[in-house]
């Protein structure tokens, strides 16, 4: 079985800063075969960043999968989501709308969700923290585009939000240990759940941790842990 | 090194969650390498009375039983005041060494004069610290963690221990622990790297383990720390020699 966590930051931000060799040895030290990678919030301008993680991936093609990380409030950005799924390897978009300040689901994000599709990539959203972003906005886009994957974040009203959404994937940090242990993972769809770090705001090693005290099948822990994932990103 | 969880819940076989009773416990701290842990009523042992005196008493006789590994805080209903403040007298007595607030469950303000002033000035009185529940800015901001600044500002002499860190609030947390030096702040549910920023920006010795057993795991949340970008010293402090400072227990260093 693979291990992949799904959503990692690489690069320099004033909050953030990771770099390839620290994913890696991470990665190594803690048994996890891949990553995929997205340039860290705010922007607003990507694009030296999002340069900086292709790059990282070029090097590393088998173990580091990007992520465009899209601001919709700039002009042009609908092309710069083409090239980047069209030409320059990238495997999905990435949406931070708490961070550079707009709401999902409107005129805004509308066109960048259209061009992932086009292409056949999911979009990441981060939710759950603010008013431009609640999972229930990330819900409503999941019904709109059914030939969308979504994938967002984990948060106390993510699970029902996303309830009956085929297309719409949850992380799972922090991961939802105590559910899987006391068997009241109902409302978790393990077809539906990816395994994420967050590093380095989350702990790789505090997540996988949270993984192998759930107790998870062989099953839900083949899907949860890289399964799910490989399945909806663009190939 | 000591090891004391400092939020932890529990009520007895039936009434809540595992653990169920004190073997059960102990052994759970003996799995986790944990001397002693701090404990208080959950919200589901809540009486038809709208009381934690039940569950109160189980705890009393489990501190017995655990031999100083379970150390009470005494839940109350504050908006029972005068109930409150009576269980608080006699449960010092009989071996709380703490409060404990729920402000999001039993709805009411942090800083409320009307029902929390009484029950801190009896606390100063019994030089007993209260924990409170803190975070979910969207119940009526109750549980916000800058109101205990406010709690903290009327009573300098009061210990409060900021549960849960202020959870998606920690800022807000860390903001008013560095402006009152009697704020402790508890980091069951927080990040590694928010452990971090607190014991960057307060100091290591107002920063204590809590995993919120049962609705927390303690080797997830012990992992937290133990992986935090803060030095061996401070994690001594943080994981047991802090809470058994403040709660005036030897320290086993």
């Amino acid at each position: 079985m693979k291990i992949i966590d799904g959503h990692v930051f690489l690069g320099k931000t004033v909050y953030v800063e990771q770099s390839p060799e620290d994913v890696l040895s991470n990665m190594d030290r803690l048994g996890v075969d891949a990553s995929v990678v997205v340039a860290p919030p705010p922007g607003p301008f990507y694009d030296e960043a999002n340069e900086y993680v292709r790059e990282a991936c070029g090097v590393n093609p088998e173990r580091l999968m990007p992520l465009y990380h899209a601001n919709p409030l700039l002009e042009g950005m609908v092309d710069k989501v083409d090239g980047a799924l069209s030409e320059q390897g990238f495997r999905g978009v990435k949406l931070s709308p708490t961070h550079d300040g707009y709401g999902v689901g409107g005129p805004r994000t509308d066109p960048v969700i259209e061009k992932a599709r086009d292409h056949g990539a999911p979009v990441f959203i981060h939710s759950g923290d603010s008013i431009f972003c609640p999972p229930e906005y990330v819900a409503s886009l999941a019904s709109r585009f059914e030939d969308v994957s979504f994938v967002t974040s984990m948060s106390r009203r993510a699970p029902r939000a996303a309830e009956g959404k085929e297309n719409l994937y949850l992380m799972t940090r922090s991961f939802p240990t105590l559910a899987f242990q006391r068997g009241y993972a109902s409302d978790l769809d393990i077809d539906r759940l990816v395994f994420v770090s967050d590093a380095p705001l989350g702990s790789l090693e505090v997540e996988l941790k949270g993984a192998e005290l759930a107790g998870l099948t062989e099953d839900a822990e083949e899907k949860i842990m890289g399964g799910n994932l490989l399945r909806i990103l663009k190939k | 090194m000591v090891v004391i969880d400092g939020h932890t819940h529990f009520s007895g076989s039936g009434m809540g969650l595992p653990p169920n009773t004190v073997e059960e416990f102990t052994s759970m701290m003996d799995a986790n390498g944990i001397d002693a842990v701090v404990t208080c009523a959950p919200y589901s042992s809540i009486g038809k009375d709208r009381t934690y005196d039940e569950v109160n008493r189980f705890i009393v006789e489990s501190m017995e039983e655990a031999k100083g590994r379970i150390i009470g805080f005494i839940r109350v209903n504050p908006h029972l005041q005068g109930h409150a403040l009576k269980s608080i007298e006699a449960g010092v007595k009989q071996g709380f060494r703490g409060i404990k607030f729920h402000p999001r469950n039993e709805a009411f303000a942090i800083n409320s004069e009307e029902l929390v002033f009484p029950i801190a000035e009896l606390a100063v009185k019994l030089d007993a610290p209260i924990l409170i529940h803190t975070g979910e800015p969207d119940t009526y901001g109750f549980a916000q963690p800058t109101l205990v600044g406010d709690l903290a500002d009327s009573f300098p002499d009061l210990t409060l221990i900021v549960g849960h860190m202020g959870k998606r609030l920690y800022e807000d947390a860390i903001c008013v622990a560095r402006w009152f030096e009697n704020i402790i702040l508890e980091t069951s549910f927080r990040s590694h790297r928010d452990i971090a920023r607190a014991v960057h920006r307060v100091g290591a010795e107002r920063v204590v383990y809590g995993s919120d057993i049962p609705f927390g795991v303690p080797e997830i949340e012990m992992l937290k720390v133990r992986v935090s970008d803060i030095t061996p010293e401070e994690k001594r402090m943080v994981l047991g020699e802090n809470m058994a400072r403040i709660l005036g227990l030897e320290a086993s260093r």
